[in-house]
């Protein structure tokens, strides 16, 4: 029965991606859509995912059960394009993330006092977005590399007083697969792009890491942590 | 025409005494004295005065569109008093008539009059009354105490709320170092239907060493008004606070009780509950746990990079936007 279920999904999915693409082909090849697009300069994403540090068994004794979320937005300047293949630039992060967990007391029992870990990744990083696929093959896959340096600023205290503010820094890479949106209505996407200058929108998910360790090990625990979010390109 | 007609309103307006137009006395609050409620509460009856500010405070009241042509304001206490036979009836008590000690209640030709520091124990037989609403009546007569018939009048409602709730139950003190919780319910279990909020106090006098409270004494006496001399460390509409033991000067590794209090929207505080101990021990946190990494970059020989960093890249990022030149791919 699952697999019955699976299986039908799996066609259903299948079915509408085609009829979607079919659809952009079709109002392509009709004339309906001209090539019309604007410059494309800048990306702008928005994300979200749990995120826990590799702090130790210190994080794990306050926060254990705490996975964030890291919550994030990014610019990315595209200062290099080769025309259909892939767009260079350079990227911005700022990110949030809070962990609270409870003080204990002497004899370890755990007390109603508040303990808290904050932290602010900001990364700045290179950036190699391959748009061949969409462009050439016409399958609204986009593939991200980043590659830079990661700044996280974190804070941490009890009892509501600060104890610690200091910055860890380390290296930042990230692998981003993201789908383009133009393909569902691309009547709308072309307005988007007329009015606001949004050349493409995309969802994505993002598998990234951190070094960033001189102080507060702030990477990720796993060594890898994933985000998805919404993002732009202008 | 037209052009006089504006004119001639005024004049109208201006010459004609109120009740010849047949308008409305008005009468406001223009600011409380010695009341715990805000300046702004003027609404007595939303607000119910409370058994405190109805003994304590008092008022400026001014009326305004006053008929100049009578002779005195005529002042009664009860339900529609502008009308003759709920005078009249004097006999079943549906209309009492007073006077404001100290006030001048002659009209003398003012269509304006203000009554300053007017004690709420005075418009309301000093307080005795039943909880409930009253209205006071202010009428433009020719004689006190009068039995005529007026147009010119208003009226000030007041709801007069005295109950104070129940004081809370089962109040459990917590321990910590800077935030310790103390919890507790409703008396009775349910919450006065006016509930506005709950009041922590703290007794410094009651600080003892150790944990437990073994030995100390307070101040507060359960069911009782809340005494002099303790500090209100907390308020809020649920049934829990997180306090900071500083604020009652509790110091670590000591201990102190702290009472409890339900107030209504009145103002009216209940009698304090049953004490809890609340105890002040060291802690650890995040911070303790991690080690000597835990430090801020300020610190002598701490590690890290001084927080501008990211900002210095977030300016290099800048820079380098402003450096590259924008590349068009109209394609």
């Amino acid at each position: 029965m699952i697999r019955r279920a699976a299986l039908l999904s799996m066609i259903v999915a299948v079915g509408l991606s085609s009829s979607a693409s079919a659809q952009y082909f079709d109002d392509t090849s009709a004339g309906l859509v001209d090539d019309f697009e604007s410059p494309e300069t800048w990306a702008f994403e928005l994300r979200g995912g749990p995120y826990q540090p590799d702090a130790g068994a210190a994080f794990d004794q306050f926060f254990s059960d705490d996975q964030g979320p890291l919550l994030a937005l990014e610019i990315d300047f595209l200062f290099l394009e080769l025309h259909d293949w892939f767009d260079v630039g350079i990227g911005y992060g700022f990110g949030w993330t809070q962990y609270v967990g409870f003080a204990n007391d002497e004899a370890g029992n755990r007390t109603e006092e508040e303990t808290t870990l904050t932290l602010y990744p900001m990364p700045v990083m290179a950036v190699l977005r391959v748009d061949a696929l969409a462009r050439k093959l016409h399958v609204p896959i986009l593939v991200t590399g980043k590659l830079g340096a990661d700044f996280v600023i974190w804070n941490t205290g009890t009892g509501g007083v600060s104890e610690a503010t200091n910055m860890s820094i380390g290296l930042r890479w990230g692998v981003q697969f993201a789908f383009e949106l133009d393909i569902f209505n691309r009547r709308a996407a072309r307005s988007l792009d007329e009015n606001w200058g949004i050349n493409h929108s995309f969802i994505f998910f993002e598998l990234f890491g951190s070094t960033a360790s001189s102080t507060l090990d702030a990477g990720p625990k796993d060594g890898v942590a994933w985000a998805a979010g919404l993002g732009f390109i202008l | 025409m037209a052009k006089l007609s504006p004119v001639l309103a005024f004049a109208v307006l201006t010459l004609l005494p109120a009740a010849a137009l047949g308008q409305t006395m008005t009468v406001r609050i223009l600011e409380f004295q010695n009341a715990d409620r805000e300046a702004t509460a003027v609404d007595l009856v939303t607000i119910p005065l409370s058994a405190a500010d109805c003994s304590s405070a008092s008022a400026d009241l001014r009326l305004e569109m006053v008929d100049s042509t009578k002779n005195q304001i005529d002042i009664w206490r009860g339900s529609n008093c502008n009308d003759t036979t709920q005078r009249a009836g004097m006999a079943s008590n549906e209309c009492v008539n007073f006077a404001l000690m100290g006030q001048d209640q002659i009209i003398n030709t003012r269509s304006q009059m203000d009554f300053e520091g007017v004690a709420f124990a005075e418009l309301l037989e000093g307080c005795s009354l039943a909880d409930g609403q009253y209205g006071i009546w202010f009428l433009a007569t020719n004689m006190a105490s009068s039995n005529e018939e007026v147009t010119n009048y208003a009226s000030l409602d007041i709801v007069l709320d005295t109950t104070a709730p129940l004081a809370p139950v089962n109040v459990v003190g917590g321990r910590g170092g800077t935030q310790i919780n103390v919890t507790w319910e409703a008396g009775n279990g349910v919450e006065a239907s006016d509930h506005k909020e709950y009041r922590v106090y703290g007794d410094p006098s009651s600080a003892v060493d150790g944990d437990s409270c073994e030995g100390s004494t307070t101040v507060f006496v359960p069911g009782e008004p809340t005494p002099s001399g303790v500090f209100e460390l907390s308020r809020g509409t649920g049934r829990s606070a997180t306090i900071n033991p500083d604020m009652f000067n509790i110091a670590e590794n000591r201990s102190g009780y702290v009472a409890v209090v339900e107030v209504d929207q009145a103002g009216n505080e209940s009698v304090v509950s049953e004490v809890a101990c609340i105890a002040r021990v060291p802690t650890t946190g995040f911070c303790d746990a991690y080690g000597e990494n835990c430090t801020s970059c300020s610190a002598s020989g701490a590690p890290g990079l001084p927080l501008g960093a990211p900002y210095g890249a977030l300016g290099v990022f800048a820079l380098a936007l402003l450096g590259l030149r924008r590349r068009k791919s109209r394609r």
